[in-house]
């Protein structure tokens, strides 16, 4: 690989984290789906990146990190993973297991960026102090996403530089074992990947919805879109009969224009449209930028503020105290979350107009919606509308069709824009009121239902035919119906619900990969493999 | 704390600052099969607005109660037909973890999930920071013969009570 395709490699890496990308990063470039298919384009062919991206994708499909707890960097794991099928010639299976290192080496680089920048918190306290929002503003966003280029793009270029080639190296100096080791383990990792997704839908039916796409994806070979079609019509039937149709739902969730909509609690508003698009479009680019142990997206929320108090605060003391008491920890989920920033802003502006609403009050809004709505954010956006997605994706890449990572990525950024943007102005114009529209549980939880039945049903069909366990894989010469064939399919779906029993059980997840490993070697010392 | 009170295995009894979070709702009841969590608060019972965010964060099939100690010791001693291991009891902080236990609730395990970082407090794992105060509540909760361990997500393996106290008796030596 020429050191310009690793240089490009390196700052995709980069740009996942950052905070340039919309909000959209995360959900993205960070995923080796879109990752796998960049670094193909990079080295000149993309179907095959999308494929090695999408089976490193579907092993890290349970990724959640909720508050700010990263199981694994997926990023670098994707990135440097699929370098190594394309770069290294590596089998998809071996640059897997050896993905698994990577993304823990991923996880230190994130963990050492979270506490180094705790000091720009205090940097921006320091502008606070003085009244100075231009300060708050350059100090949530530049000096961590120097500090992130530094710690991200120049270990991945490395890696993906001199990598392949050292592994090369490395491997023929190597027993004879432990490539048909490693290459066993990445075939049982999707099994895991897909056991820890299972344990998010894993409650009424979908259980049985897991299972019934499992067997109809093994006995009748259908294509997985065309059983996912078909899912999303039997979850449609059977949870939104009779209702309005699913995607108005989804915009419309928490309410709608048609109903009655609590007045606005300012008469006489101070701020314009254009600083409410502002503060959302700040917030929405720099929530994350200065994510950090100690307030994580405090800076953040005080940075999206800024057009807000500017308007608000003409006197440097007012801008000092508002800015101050934003800069303290926050921590949600910030599309779902972005309502709280909306009702701080009607709060906020209401006490400037001189309303009775006291510092207090505003903190205990906003502290009062930011852990529940962080949990609704993770549980429809993280927990379910991602990992569905996700998976559809996952399934059209796996066959070379760039349309996977592509209509993924539009899918999430109509759900991350959509949501955030229309959450945003609902909370302004709700300001303090009570939720009264946000109440509709009804209707929030029936999309989840829907979303989690498609979901079940596209991770067992991708369970048929991503997991590779070696007796199935050797059945797979006879018939469809061979018996052989048939006990290997059924060994596959134990394997995944075995590791589902595990998760469940608490047993910590890098035990059961550390297993996994030693499982997989001592298959290859004993040549089981 | 009543002598004869019979010792409960709850799904999870945790102390997380955040209460209700991302982490409790999608990494928590979901992976443990949890139908009931009891936030255990006495200032946001009557907090109206964040009751009902919290009604909608809680997912389909899981009964939420919001109670004062008091209440919440008399409810939880009920049971309300719900099985101790399918709840889950979410506080805010070590005292009212000890306070529930001084009404009667005599848990066996206490969870540590997440106390933010604050002057005067003292880290002990990535996402807990103790002050005096909560490090006193804990070992007095340990003197009672509750099992305490320090952990985020189910994913991760948990910290154990005596690794903690060697991290503060470090810390403070230093």
């Amino acid at each position: 690989m020429n050191w310009q395709a690793a240089a490009l490699i390196a700052l995709c890496y980069y740009l996942s984290q950052s905070a340039w990308l919309g909000g959209l990063g995360y959900w993205t470039l960070y995923r080796p789906l879109v990752g796998g298919t960049l670094v193909g384009v990079i080295l000149g062919d993309p179907w095959a990146g999308a494929q090695a991206g999408a089976a490193i994708n579907l092993a890290y499909i349970g990724f959640v990190a909720a508050g700010g707890a990263l199981p694994s960097d997926i990023s670098l794991a994707g990135y440097l993973g699929t370098a190594l099928v394309l770069a290294g010639g590596l089998d998809v299976g071996t640059a897997l297991a050896l993905t698994v290192p990577v993304g823990i080496l991923g996880l230190l680089i994130f963990q050492l960026r979270l506490t180094i920048s705790v000091a720009f918190a205090h940097w921006a306290d320091w502008y606070a102090d003085r009244g100075e929002p231009d300060g708050v503003a350059w100090v949530n966003v530049l000096p961590a996403q120097f500090l992130l280029f530094i710690l991200s793009a120049i270990p991945c270029f490395l890696g993906v530089y001199y990598g392949p080639g050292f592994l090369a190296g490395v491997l023929e100096t190597l027993p004879s074992w432990v490539l048909p080791a490693l290459s066993l383990v990445g075939g049982l990792l999707p099994a895991l990947g897909i056991a820890m997704s299972l344990t998010l839908l894993w409650h009424g039916a979908n259980g049985a919805y897991f299972v019934i796409g499992f067997v109809v994806a093994a006995l009748l070979e259908l294509p997985i879109l065309v059983l996912g079609a078909i899912a999303l019509v039997v979850a449609g039937l059977a949870h939104l009969w009779g209702r309005r149709s699913a995607v108005p739902l989804v915009e419309k969730e928490m309410g709608s224009e048609s109903d009655p909509v609590p007045p606005a609690i300012s008469t006489t508003a101070l701020l314009r449209r254009r600083d409410l698009v502002a503060s959302w479009l700040t917030w929405l680019f720099f929530s994350h930028a200065n994510y950090n142990y100690e307030r994580f997206e405090g800076t953040g929320f005080a940075h999206s503020l800024v057009p807000v108090f500017r308007r608000l605060y003409p006197e440097k003391a007012e801008m000092s105290e508002a800015l101050r008491r934003h800069l303290v920890y926050y921590n949600s989920e910030p599309n779902v979350g972005a309502l709280t920033n909306g009702v701080v802003i009607a709060l906020e502006e209401t006490r400037a107009l001189g309303g009775d609403v006291s510092v207090g009050a505003i903190n205990a809004t906003k502290a009062g919606l930011m852990g529940p709505l962080s949990g609704v954010g993770d549980s429809l956006i993280q927990g379910t509308l991602a990992p569905t997605l996700l998976s559809m994706g996952v399934a059209l890449a796996s066959q070379g069709n760039l349309l996977g990572p592509l209509l993924y990525s539009a899918a999430m950024a109509v759900v991350v824009w959509g949501l955030g943007w229309g959450l945003f102005m609902q909370g302004y114009r709700m300001g303090s009121a009570q939720l009264v529209l946000l109440a509709r549980r009804g209707t929030l939880q029936r999309i989840l239902a829907c979303a989690e039945v498609v979901g079940s049903v596209v991770l067992g069909a991708l369970a048929v035919s991503f997991v590779q366990v070696p007796v199935a894989t050797a059945a797979l010469d006879g018939g469809r119906w061979s018996p052989g064939r048939l006990l290997g399919q059924a060994l596959v779906l134990c394997l995944v619900l075995g590791y589902l029993a595990l998760v469940r059980r608490r047993v910590p997840t890098s035990w059961i990969v550390l297993g996994t490993f030693v499982v997989g070697i001592v298959a290859g010392v004993w040549g089981v493999v | 704390m009543a002598p004869e009170s019979p010792v409960r295995r709850f799904g999870l009894v945790r102390v997380d600052e955040r209460l209700l979070h991302g982490q409790v709702v999608l990494n928590w009841v979901r992976t443990l099969g949890m139908r009931r969590i009891v936030v255990v608060d006495d200032v946001l019972v009557g907090d109206e607005l964040a009751r009902q965010a919290m009604a909608l964060a809680v997912p389909a099939g899981v009964d939420l109660d919001v109670a004062d100690v008091a209440a919440a010791a008399e409810s939880l001693a009920a049971g309300r037909g719900t099985l101790d291991a399918d709840t889950m009891v979410l506080v805010r902080g070590a005292a009212i973890a000890l306070a529930l236990r001084r009404a009667g609730v005599a848990y066996a395990h206490l969870n540590v999930g997440f106390l933010g970082r604050a002057a005067g407090r003292v880290r002990v794992h990535p996402q807990v920071y103790l002050s005096p105060d909560e490090l006193e509540a804990l070992r007095s909760l340990a003197a009672q013969g509750v099992s305490i361990s320090f952990q985020a997500v189910p994913s991760e393996a948990p910290l154990d009570w005596g690794s903690v106290l060697g991290r503060v008796a470090r810390r403070s030596a230093w």
